[in-house]
């Protein structure tokens, strides 16, 4: 740390006449921080910082330039020499030392009511220092005296608690005069009595027992838990007179467990501390009870409140702690009341410190080993920021008395807010921030056992940052306390611990908790010791274990070079056994824990596999019941291992099939899947139960099994198929029945069973889908004689491809069949779906040409499917016979679809022409292709074309049109009636005889010159 | 409304060389109906039943179009032509294009690579679309067994368009046992395609099927099904229903007339109202049908009204006729039944033995602006429920039976029966069969439906009716101008007289309205007419006027010019604070005094 640069600047006008110093200062290699101090000349100066955290140095110069920039305009000018000198804090007076501090007080205190300071201040001041010196003056403002400040029984309490820590047998007379006077009030009786056992000791105390209640009295072999209750159900009754044998108890057992020597003492100081943490003697309730209830907490607190004075006189940091974090965390009683008493801990605290009081350590270490992580509360912001434990006031006095990034809400707030700019996820700053750094200093021993201590995260941070600087200390500290510091003790501790061993030399111990530690560092300092002591290993095999299971991957690394390196003797690879074992046994279920398992197992199965094989059969179930999966798959391999050499016990084939952890269930089942086919092919239930088991690891082991003794032996095969799509009709596990469908589709494949039709029907008609793959599947191995055409059609626009493909294989089979049954061949080619209708077109054409006749053709031109249509479309042109023309043409003539009907009127006037009955079978065809509205252009025009030929070309042809035209003729098609009154005028002329509505009237000739032109 | 059903199995049409089977499943909930035949001609039936099918699926309300992927489009493309816009900047136009260039072999390869995932999407919505087809369909047809004929009857999905195919035994060469009644069929998207392979060469039998009942006893599963049917549904139906029952103006067309009113409105498509058919019908003179807005005139020189009196009627969502173009070519005659403007008419093709006749409400969206029917569903005249039940109790015994004949046989006058006929038909338990001018029993549900209130859309449709059954209502003015008709009346209820009068637009649509009630002031249009304009409609169309005397009361406040009070400013109504109001604001001044420093 070095001051880079510094300003001194003074202002003076009228009576103000200050100083205000800055400057730069590099905390850390590229760290600085921007400080100031300000106050009058000659005064003592307040510190501040204008940067809570470090920042650059150009950033640190800006700020320290704008700072000066703003003092200067403000009217500061920088100061002479003489004014720097005059202004140093080497001027201001030193401190008066304790002692003259004590003299003065003592002084003060014998001017009695005339000193110029409050009397009861003073007398406080003094009960602080403990001066034994002041006991005459005490006891005689005790006799008679009085101070206008405060009330008279306020002021006789100061001094008796004065006297409670420098008095002597002189003050017994007078404090037992207060205690035994009725007419005191309770408080003061109470200081008294804790007076007189203080100043009394062990003899006074014991008369303090004897008046406590008996039933709270504890005597030898009692039970603590029992008084405790006992106590909370007196105070619950009785309250006032609880109160009174709780504060007794208090006072009658030491103010320290280590100086208690009997077990009374302990109990009784055990019933009073725990109480102090849990009575609830009433709860507060609305209602008529409510005042009777207030009444009660009043007593309660008041209990709190005697035990609390008490904790302090008496320098009690245990119940201190407790008290102070039972106000902290009450949420009963008054906020009034609970905030005076989180106020006063704290003032309790600044006053030790103040005073240089090494019970400030006590104190503040107690109280701050009383927090844990779990007291953090939800960061709140508003117009501050309130961090996770700004709520705990004597805490963030403890740990941020001098911080520059938090500060006390306000005067007469318990609550610390975050300061100039600091956000709560913002890294602290390096610097220490804790009251009193010197009073810490001189305790190290508080700062190790606060930073090996399970306490809250910033009491940890507080502790390793203070305990950094005690490097005499560390270096006197035993390597046991240390290896516990590395391995157990949170990070930041590890850190120091770890700085405090790397300076030493490596032993076993430190080697130990180093490589649990979990630290980089701490790792690469072991293996250097390791690589520089190549028989170290040897001695210390436990290091090696512990090196092939480090939570470090380079570690493990590192071990599995080492141990490959070393040639290991059976007793020392039974040694590395047993070592690993007892590690990763104790390995928490972490998501972390398997990847050193299996590294440390595979490195076992390769250099220790006779003495893993060699462990005992409850080590191996040990590790199978483990929760770590990789724990559990070591023991399962191990087992694994035996069952090729032998066999195992069902109870152990039990435990490996049914373990929680699937890659162990894998194991047991390709411990079963080992089983040779020719012992398994007697045991078909067995294998059906395989397939069908719940435990899908097991399933999945066993299905090269099943694969293989159905191909070595079908006739076992078949019967397990058959069981297998039976149990498809009924309710399984899930994931089973898709399984047992995978397995017929390729292990079972060549051993499917024969079913009848009413079987696999039913197959393919239920209900899971499973059941109709399977269906499917029987259904390409059946005779298709035991299907009707129509079902097997049927089957072909099933939903489930399989069923559709077996439809196929039968339709293939029954081709015969198909072939003189024209529907069923077109109600294929209709099929819902594009894979059977490709199939049934392929089929169609797979037919020879005489086979496909004409019915079949219209059948397929039948459908209303596009497609289907296209399809009897091509056909009729590929197929066309001209001999079947007519019965196409009639057949196709009444399809409603205007494709089917333009294909009609193309093939009038080759195939109709002169052919009577053909047109009288065709006239609805053509009066519904003339009705089509506004479509059909090109049919209509044919039809119109046709029809007018044919009724020109016989009498009679004309007779059977002339209704058709007449009727259509009231069409408003312009084209189309024009046509239709030409056939008809057409008619008319050929044949008069023929009745059309229409004639024809001859037309009068015009001459030119009768039109006058 | 919920419908329940119970099919043994499904409906289906199996084909064998030579021959076809229609079987239908009928309902096992209802009383056994049954019937089994062989069709003469299948043609026509074929025709018939598509025509049927084209009812059912009809849907010709207006469906928006869905314009979300535009917009999504445009939004994106909204960036792009913005920067274009600015090609100034050049170098940002280049980086653009350069940019574009880039992306587009890129987005092309993205479609290439995607294009099958869309295709197996779209197949797949395709599967569901075609699977799931029967929730197109509202309510199972209805087929009726009768002494004399077999008739189908649905309704379509826009609640506007009624099919009944009628088919008498006289289409049948072979008729099985028979039990007569009414049943739901089942039927399918599937059937309609089956329906279309019919042909006159091969021997088409049709089966209402009993088995189902035997299978019944059985145990066998069967199929339930639950139709949740909207009540506006229901209440169209027999709306149309019920005005069969009217007194109606009689049209005979030539097929080819109606063949001519579909091409002009196939060949025409209109941007702007009003999209109405105009009968003109003068007596002895051949039917002149007048298409709008284009004021087309289909001449029908073979069809003379024989009417006595002239007049012109008018009537709207005209495309629903397009579904009788597949019965022109086979069609004998069309014989229409006109209501009278606005109202339903109905179009009875006449197909051999076969009959279709198609009902049409007086407008396809049965919206408050076009509707307002509810008085097709009044009583004609009070009739004491022990007649109504005795005429239906006798129609049950004989089926059908005209009202004379029924009045014979029960010894009650002609109108009595008549009215009692007309309520069971409102109550959908009969209907009216036009072709014969016969009443037929037909219960459409298995439970009796709840005609009582399925009469009104609204309480403001009841009130108006009260109107006009108890109160007076006069009209004073029917002006048209622009294609637009203003009626001006007053209404006489209950002791107070309200003015009202409405403007209804070319497509006889209610645009605008006035009324001195409360509820008019308060809402306008808002939510529908009122009452009053309610009645004033309805009176109108049915040709009602009584004599008011007293002259309306005057308006208390007129909505759209009403006096206003003279409002003179005033200071800003002090807030009321409260205390913790006050002490909040009072902390949060010294929070920032304090902390501001």
């Amino acid at each position: 740390m070095r001051i880079v640069d510094q300003a001194r600047l003074g202002f003076r006008e009228g009576t103000s006449d200050k100083v205000y110093e800055l400057d730069i200062v590099e905390v850390a290699d590229g760290q600085y921080v921007v400080n100031f101090r300000f106050g009058r000349r000659r005064g003592s100066l307040r510190d501040g910082t204008k940067t809570p955290l470090p920042v650059s140095l150009e950033r640190a110069r800006a700020v320290y330039t704008a700072l000066v920039a703003e003092k200067t305009n403000a009217g500061y000018k920088p100061l002479s020499a003489e004014d720097v000198a005059a202004a140093s804090p080497s001027v201001i007076e030193p401190r008066p030392s304790a002692a003259r501090r004590e003299r003065e007080l003592i002084e003060e205190l014998g001017r009695g009511h005339r000193s110029e300071q409050p009397l009861h201040l003073l007398v406080r001041k003094v009960g602080e220092r403990g001066l034994h010196e002041a006991e005459p003056f005490l006891l005689e403002l005790l006799a008679g005296s009085h101070e206008a400040r405060v009330k008279p029984e306020v002021l006789r309490h100061f001094i008796v608690a004065a006297l409670a820590r420098c008095g002597s047998s002189r003050a017994v007379p007078a404090l037992e005069a207060i205690f035994e006077d009725g007419k005191q009030p309770r408080h003061l009786r109470d200081i008294g009595l804790l007076a007189l056992t203080v100043i009394g000791g062990a003899e006074s105390r014991q008369k303090a027992r004897a008046r406590v209640l008996a039933r709270l009295r504890p005597t030898p072999g009692g039970e603590l838990g029992a008084y405790v209750r006992a106590a909370e159900e007196l105070l619950e009754k009785d309250p006032e007179q609880a109160r009174a044998a709780i504060f007794e108890l208090y006072v009658s057992a030491p103010s320290c467990l280590d100086a208690a020597d009997t077990e009374e003492d302990r109990l009784a100081r055990g019933i009073v501390l725990g109480l102090a943490r849990i009575a609830r003697s009433v709860s507060v309730e609305h209602g008529p009870l409510a005042r009777a209830n207030w009444a009660k907490l009043k007593v309660e607190f008041g209990l709190l409140r005697s035990l609390n004075w008490a904790a302090e006189i008496r320098r009690d940091a245990e119940l201190f702690a407790v008290l102070t974090r039972r106000f902290e965390t009450e949420r009963r009683g008054t906020r009034d009341t609970k905030n005076y008493f989180r106020r006063r801990a704290a003032r309790t605290l600044r006053r030790l410190g103040s005073i240089e009081s090494p019970d400030y350590v006590e104190f503040a270490s107690a109280l701050a080993l009383s927090y844990a992580d779990s007291d953090a509360e939800p960061v709140r912001d508003g117009f501050a920021n309130w961090d996770a434990f700004a709520r705990y006031h004597a805490l963030n006095f403890i740990l941020y008395g001098n911080s520059p990034r938090y500060e006390r809400a306000g005067h007469r707030r318990a609550t610390w807010r975050c300061s100039h700019g600091y956000v709560p996820s913002a890294p602290p700053p390096p610097n220490r921030e804790e009251s009193f750094p010197a009073l810490w200093d001189q305790a190290p021993e508080a700062l190790w056992r606060l930073g090996v201590s399970d306490a809250a995260n910033p009491v940890i941070h507080f502790a390793t940052r203070a305990l950094r600087e005690q490097t005499e200390f560390l270096s006197r500290v035993e390597d046991v306390k240390l290896a516990q510091a590395l391995s157990h003790a949170r990070r930041l501790m590890r850190l120091v611990a770890f700085e405090a061993a790397r300076v030493r030399a490596p032993n076993l111990l430190l080697a130990r908790a180093a490589l649990l530690s979990g630290l980089d560092e701490a790792d690469s300092w072991v293996l250097h010791w390791v690589e520089s002591s190549p028989t170290i290993l040897t001695e210390h095999v436990e290091l090696l274990a512990l090196m092939i299971t480090s939570p470090s991957e380079r570690v493990r690394a590192a071990g599995g070079g080492f141990a490959s390196g070393l040639s290991l003797s059976e007793d020392l690879a039974r040694e590395l056994v047993s070592s690993t074992i007892a590690l990763l046994m104790s390995l928490p279920n972490e998501t972390s824990a398997d990847e050193r398992v299996q590294s440390a197992a595979s490195l076992l199965l390769r250099h220790a596999a006779a003495a893993l094989d060699a462990l005992g059969i409850e080590v191996v179930k040990d590790l199978l019941a483990h929760a770590v999966s990789g724990v559990a798959v070591l023991g399962a391999e191990i087992l694994l291992r035996r069952a090729r050499t032998g066999t195992l016990g069902d109870h152990l084939l039990d435990a490996l099939l049914e373990s929680s952890h699937a890659s162990v269930r894998s194991i047991g089942a390709r411990v079963v899947a080992d089983t040779p086919p020719a012992l398994m092919k007697d045991e078909p239930e067995l294998l059906v139960h395989l397939a069908l088991s719940s435990n899908v690891e097991l399933r999945g082991g066993t299905r090269g099994l099943l694969g293989e003794v159905a191909r070595l032996y079908p006739g076992v095969g078949a019967r397990v198929a058959s069981e297998l799509v039976d149990s498809l009709l009924t309710r399984q596990a899930e994931g089973v029945p898709a399984h047992v469908v995978s397995l017929l589709r390729h292990e079972l494949k060549g051993c499917l069973p024969k079913r009848d039709a009413v079987n696999v029907l039913s197959l393919v008609g239920a209900l899971s889908p499973h059941a109709r793959e399977a269906g499917g599947l029987l259904l390409g191995a059946m005779s298709p004689d035991e299907f009707e055409l129509e079902q097997i059609v049927r089957l072909a626009g099933h939903e489930i491809l399989l069923v559709r493909q077996g439809a196929w294989a039968l339709a293939l089979a029954a081709k015969d069949r198909f072939r003189v049954a024209p529907i069923a061949l077109a109600r294929l080619c209709d099929a819902r779906w594009d894979d059977s209708r490709a199939f049934a077109f392929e089929f169609v054409r797979s037919f020879a040409r005489e086979d496909v006749v004409p019915d079949t053709v219209i059948a397929i031109c039948d459908s209303i499917e596009p497609q289907v249509q296209r399809f009897g479309q091509t056909l009729l042109l590929e197929y066309w016979r001209e001999q079947d023309a007519p019965r196409y043409l009639v057949r196709l003539s009444e399809h409603p679809s205007a494709n089917i009907q333009l294909l009609v009127s193309g093939l009038l006037d080759r195939h109709a022409r002169g052919n009577l009955v053909l047109l009288e079978q065709l006239l609805p065809c053509f009066r519904s292709i003339l009705s089509r509205v506004n479509q059909g252009a090109v049919a209509k025009e044919r039809v119109l074309a046709f029809v007018r030929s044919e009724a020109t070309a016989s009498a009679e042809a004309a007779a059977l049109v002339a209704p058709l035209l007449e009727r259509q003729s009231l069409t408003r098609a312009i084209s189309h009636k024009g046509s239709l009154i030409a056939a008809m005028v057409a008619i008319n002329e050929q044949y008069p005889e023929v009745p059309v509505p229409i004639s024809s009237a001859p037309v009068s000739l015009h001459s030119r010159s009768r039109r006058g032109i | 409304m919920e419908f329940e059903h119970r099919y043994a199995g499904a409906s289906q049409v199996s084909e064998a060389a030579g021959k076809s089977a229609l079987s239908f499943v009928p309902d096992l909930l209802r009383p056994p109906t049954f019937f089994r035949g062989a069709l003469t001609d299948a043609l026509p039936f074929r025709e018939a039943m598509s025509a049927l099918h084209d009812v059912v699926v009809s849907d010709l309300r207006f469906q928006p179009k869905d314009r979300s992927k535009y917009l999504a489009w445009r939004a994106q493309q909204e960036a792009v032509d913005l920067v274009g816009v600015a090609r100034d900047r050049l170098e940002t136009a280049r980086e653009i294009e350069r940019l574009q260039a880039e992306l587009t072999p890129l987005e092309s390869h993205i479609r290439t690579a995607r294009a099958p995932f869309y295709q197996a999407r779209t197949r797949y919505w395709k599967y569901l679309f075609e699977r799931d087809r029967e929730l197109w369909f509202k309510l199972d047809p209805v087929i009726t067994v009768h002494p004399d004929q077999i008739f189908f009857e649905c309704f379509s999905r826009d609640e506007s368009s009624y099919g009944r195919l009628a088919a008498s035994y006289e289409a049948f060469d072979e008729l099985g046992e028979r039990a007569c009644g009414t049943t739901n069929v089942d039927y399918s998207d599937g059937l309609y395609g089956e329906f279309q392979k019919l042909r006159s060469y091969k021997r088409t039998s049709l089966d209402v099927d009993p088995s189902g009942f035997s299978v019944a006893t059985a145990g066998e599963a069967h199929r339930e099904v639950k139709i949740d049917v909207p009540e506006s549904w229901v209440r169209g139906f027999l709306q149309v229903s019920s005005a069969m029952t009217l007194t109606t103006t009689v049209v005979d067309l030539h097929p080819m007339d109606i063949h001519n009113v579909c091409l002009v409105l196939r060949r025409n498509k209109e941007l702007v109202g009003p999209r109405s058919l105009r009968y003109r019908l003068r007596p002895g003179e051949p039917v002149v049908i007048v298409v709008e807005p284009w004021n087309i005139e289909v001449r029908c020189p073979r069809s003379i009204y024989r009417g006595d009196k002239a007049q012109e009627i008018r009537v709207w969502g005209r495309r629903r006729l397009h579904i009788l173009e597949r019965l022109l070519p086979r069609a004998e005659s069309v014989r229409v039944f006109l209501l009278g403007t606005g109202q339903p008419s109905f179009y009875v093709v006449k197909l051999g033995a076969l009959s279709f006749t198609l009902g049409l409400s007086g407008w396809t969206k049965n919206d408050w602006s076009a509707s307002g029917n509810f008085d097709l569903m009044a009583a004609r005249e009070d009739v004491d429920d022990n007649t109504r039940q005795r005429v239906f109790a006798r129609l049950g015994e004989v089926w059908f039976s005209t009202a004379a004949a029924l009045a014979k046989d029960l010894g009650l006058s002609e109108p009595l029966v008549a009215s009692s006929l007309g309520g069971w038909v409102q109550a959908g338990r009969a209907i009216y069969d036009l072709e014969n001018g016969v009443y037929r029993k037909r219960e459409l549900s298995r439970e009796p439906l709840p005609a009582a209130a399925l009469r009104f859309t609204s309480p403001r449709e009841e009130e108006a009716a009260r109107i006009l059954h108890q109160g007076k209502v006069a009209i004073d003015e029917v002006t048209t101008s622009d294609g637009h008709t203003k009626i001006a009346g007053r209404i006489q209820y209950k002791g107070r007289v309200r003015a009202a009068s409405l403007v209804l637009d070319a497509d006889r649509r209610l645009v605008e309205g006035d009324c001195t009630c409360d509820y008019f002031i308060r809402n306008r249009l808002h939510r529908g007419p009122c009452d009053h304009l309610l009645a004033l409609r309805a009176a109108e169309r049915r040709g009602i006027s009584d004599l008011i005397e007293s002259s309306p009361e005057p308006r208390k406040l007129r909505s759209s010019t009403s006096p206003r009070k003279l409002v003179l400013p005033q200071a800003a109504p002090r807030q009321q604070v409260s205390f913790w109001e006050w002490l909040l604001v009072v902390w949060k001044r010294l929070i920032q005094a304090f902390f501001g420093r």
